[in-house]
């Protein structure tokens, strides 16, 4: 099925945006230049039900060229869509996309990031021909009706028998209730950013790789090996079309009925891969230590090289705080000392500060 | 053999050969492995070729090492003379009159490896220096500089010098260090004392400006101030009296096919950069008077002291004979090179200020680090009188002559001069002399400034054509001057000086106008030339402001462009997705999309940079991150050319001091697009090698390529406005590249990089490179990484 989306933009040039969406069949993009307020809101109301979401470029005041003229940005549209969702005027609750360039975002968010919440997911316009970009929209628009007919059955969401297995400080009272603020988009926004976005009960390909062991540049068989034997272990819930998932517990369980007594973590890499191998008729390849790092206990990755890496031999990066569930993120000493991903704003965690001086001294 | 045959072969040189030394070391160390209960460390010979590689990474920091040596023997001056050393193989010396040395101190200081003398003494005996060389790295500077060293050595008590020659081609692999044997002998005394340093068949070829930076390399035992007198008589007695250290001074020679050229000493590494030169006197009846000349200026002027304000034709009563002269520094006003403005001003923070000496003695604590005696400090702190005038401003020396010791009373502990009446009108005079002549240069800059503003308006002309007139304008005057008498026979045949002729036989005082009339001449025709080379300078900035306009018209078109860009990428998307395998039109669709990308990097890269000029605020810059970003923006286009690059980073922390980030965009891709050219030119398979790294408190980046390097005679003028290569005859370009090459992009770069201290020249390259630029810049300090970064 194609979903349809409209994409409020007031640049000319953004119709070469529109077939930049439209190449997969998964979206119905079309284009609207924006309005005055009012009269967009209620235009937007006016779709109803034949609209399933709503990008929407950061500034609508940068082109007065024809006679639909707006004087407001996204994010104040994004905040009354909520409002009138949230007072029921609203009844067709669908996801808002924001799409806009780099230097835009880093301009509107640097100072305030509370507005950026309104938003289920944001991208950024040079990732148009990534077509990730319309997987991620549609798997979204999937989402919102699945928590819709099942909200508040977190089990039927994250598609898993039951959530006592997992730490229930993910599951807010008021999502699980379906009180006060439990809107679609809440249950939508914490599962993608808190669960599914940061490594924790669920975890990517990388940590996946780096938990067993695996080179994956130089295993060849390691799509094979994932694809055939570790289907169990696949996270099959919500936004999981767009988003490879998977869970950590049932990687466990997995491991210990049918490779070794011992856990995971207990192993060496060179361990955990030999028993593979000889359980298995593949031949994965041991990672090897980044530069400067020789411990072969992976349980992390590295956030600079997305290799494997002993969490000992690492540094904490800066990033906001982990909730409780969530893992810390590492950046090896190679990577920090070599400032790799400096740009994209990876740092060391302050707290790591005089241990990365100590560390720098003994290599002088 | 075995033990036994090295036994009785021993036993057999010890009588029948007992001179041969080197066979029983020899002999008995192989003796030594038979011990069954003990094991030795041996030492191979090749380890001192390996320690002088990794202890001393460049010439000219071996050669200053060496200099601070002779500073750390107690020398007043060491000669550094480099002979024919414009090829490899040239020869070195380093002569000094520090206290030298003996057989014994010979033998178990310089030739004994690892010797703790420095660490146990590291004040000098003599005169209580702080050692300034790095421990132990004397003897591996030279085995770094050249094959061969020869060392001359005397003391002052001893009959003999004594004469080593080490050949360093003799230190090889898989030999034992200790059966290496050196010839000594002793030979005739060159001198009093001190140590003669020859090394012979020289590693590099030294080029002037490396010569250059020997002696900045060694401005931390420099002293830009003459040298004292010292007592005579032997040490002994001295070591009781409070000696005081005369300074130290280093002279840099060079000579080609017998001649010999001065190249570095104080005078024109150091006072040639003055803006002014000061002088003063007190005669011998106590009159005073002051001079200033500044050649940079074009101003010469003089004035009387005297003992009081009201009437400056009082004599002094009580000093006599006294003379002070003083080089006068006013730094960051664009009066000082940018590249010897950093090294100049930090001298002068440690070290500015007036000596006194009193016959020729320097007299303590006159002109030492803190001491204020002539209340300059103090009076630029009142900050009554502007202009710069502090210590730091000026290296001085103040001359008494007063033989007869009755002027000046010096304190029996030595410590100064007694504080009496004649010290009270000395330190008067010298304050007076300094601000008038400090007010002066202050007074004629503005003046200058004035009139030239108001010049530029009435005439209408061109910055440049402006100075060109005035130097006319200058050249003129000097000629009314000199058209006089003596002057009219060479020159002038008109009517107006035949009748001048007539007068030719004035009296004597008219003659004496005359000289001074043409001395003045002189000097108006020096300042004309000088204005002319001005004038060029004003044109390099007009076109450096021509190319600051296209810069910002670059600036604004890759940022509009960028609206363009998801067309391309998008269209070229679709073809690829809508065209059958293999097809023509999918390679092309790849094609394109990748010559998109590559494109948009460029485009991403010069946006980014030129936004960060929007920020004005300075940072200190990672050395990795300027490299990496630059490197991921040409690595398409070097594929293109197929040339291969590498880099290497040799230190955890490279940081600059602030720069401005882009300024770093503007060097790489200067010093880029110079290599290109260069391998272009050369045919060669391109190779360019990018090796940063960092050395005490400098950060350096060097930048290597196999092009067809820089011929020798250009080493310093590339960095000249102007100067290119690019329009050679022969050399095809393109006009675009011909407008690339409008000679000014190494004089952008060395000015950017002088603006912070730092330096650019040119290198010896490591095996397999042709070219390689070294820049060295100031490193950020602790507290500015602690600021701004983790």
């Amino acid at each position: 099925m194609t979903y349809n989306i409209i994409y409020i933009d007031d640049d000319q040039n953004s119709k070469i945006l529109v077939d930049g969406f439209n190449t997969t069949g998964l979206l119905n993009v079309t284009r609207i230049k924006p309005t005055s307020f009012e009269d967009q809101i209620n235009e937007l109301l006016d779709y109803g039900n034949t609209i399933q979401g709503i990008i929407l470029d950061l500034k609508f005041d940068e082109d007065f060229s024809e006679d639909r003229k707006a004087y407001y940005s996204a994010t104040t549209l994004a905040q009354q869509i909520r409002t009138k969702v949230n007072e029921g005027d609203w009844k067709n609750e669908i996801p808002l996309i924001l799409f806009t360039t780099q230097l835009k975002l880093d301009a509107a968010f640097s100072g305030d990031t509370t507005s950026k919440k309104l938003f289920d997911i944001i991208f950024t316009k040079d990732k148009i021909t990534d077509i990730s970009l319309q997987e991620k929209i549609y798997s979204i628009v999937d989402g919102y009706n699945l928590i819709k007919q099942n909200k508040p059955n977190f089990a039927k969401i994250l598609d898993i028998d039951t959530i006592d297995i997992l730490d229930q400080r993910i599951f807010p009272l008021n999502l699980l209730k379906a009180d006060q603020g439990s809107n679609i988009h809440n249950y939508s926004k914490h599962i993608l950013n808190e669960l599914i976005e940061r490594p924790g009960p669920l975890i990517d390909e990388l940590y996946l790789a780096a938990r067993l062991g695996v080179d994956i540049g130089l295993s060849n068989q390691w799509k094979d090996f994932i694809n055939n034997e570790l289907t169990g272990v696949k996270y099959t819930g919500i936004f999981n079309s767009a988003w490879d998932r998977w869970w950590m517990f049932k990687l466990n369980n997995w491991w210990e009925n049918n490779i070794d007594k011992n856990p995971i973590a207990t192993l060496d890499a060179r361990d955990r891969i030999e028993k593979l191998n000889s359980k298995f008729n593949y031949n994965l390849v041991v990672a090897k230590p980044i530069s400067k790092a020789t411990s072969y206990r992976y349980w992390t990755i590295c956030q600079g090289y997305d290799k494997p890496l002993d969490p000992r031999e690492g540094l904490r990066i800066n990033e906001s705080e982990p909730l409780p569930w969530q893992e810390t993120k590492y950046i090896s000493i190679d990577a920090a000392i070599e400032r790799v991903k400096r740009k994209e704003g990876l740092k060391i965690n302050p707290i790591e500060k005089t241990r990365f001086e100590n560390i720098l001294k003994s290599f002088q | 053999m075995n033990e036994l045959e090295i036994r009785n072969k021993l036993a057999d040189v010890l009588v029948n050969n007992p001179e041969n030394y080197s066979e029983i070391l020899e002999l008995s160390s192989q003796l030594a492995s038979f011990d069954r209960d003990n094991v030795r460390f041996s030492v191979d010979a090749g380890v001192i070729d390996r320690l002088g590689k990794e202890l001393v990474a460049r010439h000219e920091t071996a050669v200053s090492e060496l200099v601070k040596n002779a500073y750390d023997a107690d020398a007043s001056f060491v000669e550094i003379i480099f002979k024919d050393s414009n090829n490899i193989g040239g020869t070195l010396s380093l002569e000094d009159d520090g206290h030298g040395m003996t057989k014994e101190q010979l033998v178990n200081g310089f030739m004994k490896i690892s010797s703790s003398d420095k660490f146990h003494n590291p004040i000098s005996p003599l005169y209580k220096r702080i050692r300034a060389g790095k421990k132990g790295i004397g003897r591996f500077a030279t085995q770094r500089l050249g094959e061969k060293l020869i060392i001359i050595t005397q003391t002052e008590e001893s009959e003999y010098a004594i004469k080593v020659e080490i050949d360093w081609g003799k230190f090889n692999m898989d030999k034992n260090l200790i059966s290496i044997s050196n010839s000594i002998i002793e030979v005739p005394k060159e001198r009093v004392k001190g140590t003669t340093l020859k090394i012979e068949g020289l590693r590099e070829n030294w080029s002037v400006p490396a010569i250059k930076r020997v002696f900045k390399y060694s401005m931390d035992v420099i002293q830009p101030f003459p040298i004292s007198r010292q007592s005579v008589g032997p040490i002994e007695e001295k070591i009781g009296e409070d000696i005081t250290d005369p300074g130290f001074e280093i002279r840099c020679w060079q000579s080609i096919n017998g001649g010999l050229e001065e190249i570095a000493d104080n005078d024109t590494m150091i006072f040639e950069h003055a803006l002014a030169e000061i002088t003063g006197e007190i005669d011998n009846e106590g009159f005073g008077d002051w001079e200033v000349i500044s050649t940079k200026l074009g101003l010469i002027d003089s004035g009387i002291i005297g003992r009081t304000q009201k009437d400056e034709k009082e004599p002094f009563k009580f000093i006599r004979n006294l003379k002070f002269k003083a080089y006068y520094f006013i730094y960051n006003i664009g009066m000082i090179p940018k590249m010897v403005t950093g090294y100049i001003q930090q001298k002068a923070n440690d070290s500015g200020g007036f000596r006194l000496y009193r016959n020729g003695f320097r007299v303590l604590p006159y002109g030492e680090p803190q001491n204020d005696w002539l209340g300059l400090d103090e009076s630029q702190r009142r900050r009554v009188i502007l202009p710069p005038h502090g210590n730091n401003s000026f290296f001085g020396f103040v001359e008494i002559t007063d033989h007869s010791g009755t002027v000046f009373n010096e304190l029996s502990s030595r410590e100064g001069l007694f504080k009496d009446d004649s010290y009270d009108e000395l330190v008067d005079f010298i304050y007076r002399s300094i601000l008038a002549s400090v007010l002066r240069i202050a007074e004629f800059r503005k003046k200058k400034q004035k009139t030239g503003q108001k010049n530029y308006q009435k005439d209408d002309l061109s910055p440049s054509e402006e100075v060109n007139k005035l130097a006319d304008d200058l050249d003129e005057l000097a000629n009314s001057i000199s058209n006089n008498p003596t002057e009219s026979k060479t020159e002038n045949k008109d009517n107006e000086s035949t009748e001048n002729n007539e007068h030719k036989k004035e009296d004597e005082e008219n003659y004496n106008n005359n000289t001074e009339n043409e001395e003045q001449s002189r000097k108006f025709r020096e300042f004309a030339e000088k204005l002319r080379s001005a004038a060029e300078s004003l044109e390099e900035l007009g076109l450096l402001r021509v190319l600051a306009g296209l810069g910002l018209t670059i600036g604004e078109f890759t940022h509009e462009i960028k609206q363009y860009l998801p067309a391309f990428d998008v269209d070229s998307e679709f073809i690829i997705q809508n065209s059958p395998n293999d097809s023509e039109i999918k390679n092309r669709g790849i094609r394109l999309k990748q010559s998109f990308n590559s494109f948009n990097t460029y485009a991403s890269y010069f946006d980014e940079t030129i936004s960060q000029n929007v920020q004005r605020e300075l940072i200190i810059v990672e050395l990795r991150d300027v490299v990496n970003q630059f490197l991921s923006v040409i690595i398409p286009d070097l594929e293109r050319g197929s040339i291969n690059i590498t880099k290497s980073f040799n230190d955890p922390s490279l940081f600059t001091c602030k720069m401005h980030p882009s300024e770093w965009a503007s060097i790489l891709f200067n010093l880029y697009s110079n290599s290109k050219k260069a391998i272009k030119r050369a045919r060669s398979e391109g190779k360019i090698s990018i090796n940063a790294g960092k050395l005490d408190n400098i950060v350096y980046l060097e930048f290597s390529d196999n092009g067809d390097g820089v011929p020798d005679e250009n080493e310093e003028k590339i960095f000249n406005a102007f100067f290119t290569t690019s329009s050679q005859v022969g050399h095809k370009g393109t006009q675009r590249e011909e407008l690339a090459g409008t000679g000014l992009g190494l004089k952008i770069i060395s000015d950017i990089i002088g603006a912070y201290g730092g330096e650019i020249f040119l290198t010896p390259s490591k095996d397999g490179f042709k070219t390689t630029f070294r820049i060295e810049i100031p490193a950020a300090t602790e507290d500015e990484i602690a600021k701004y970064d983790i």
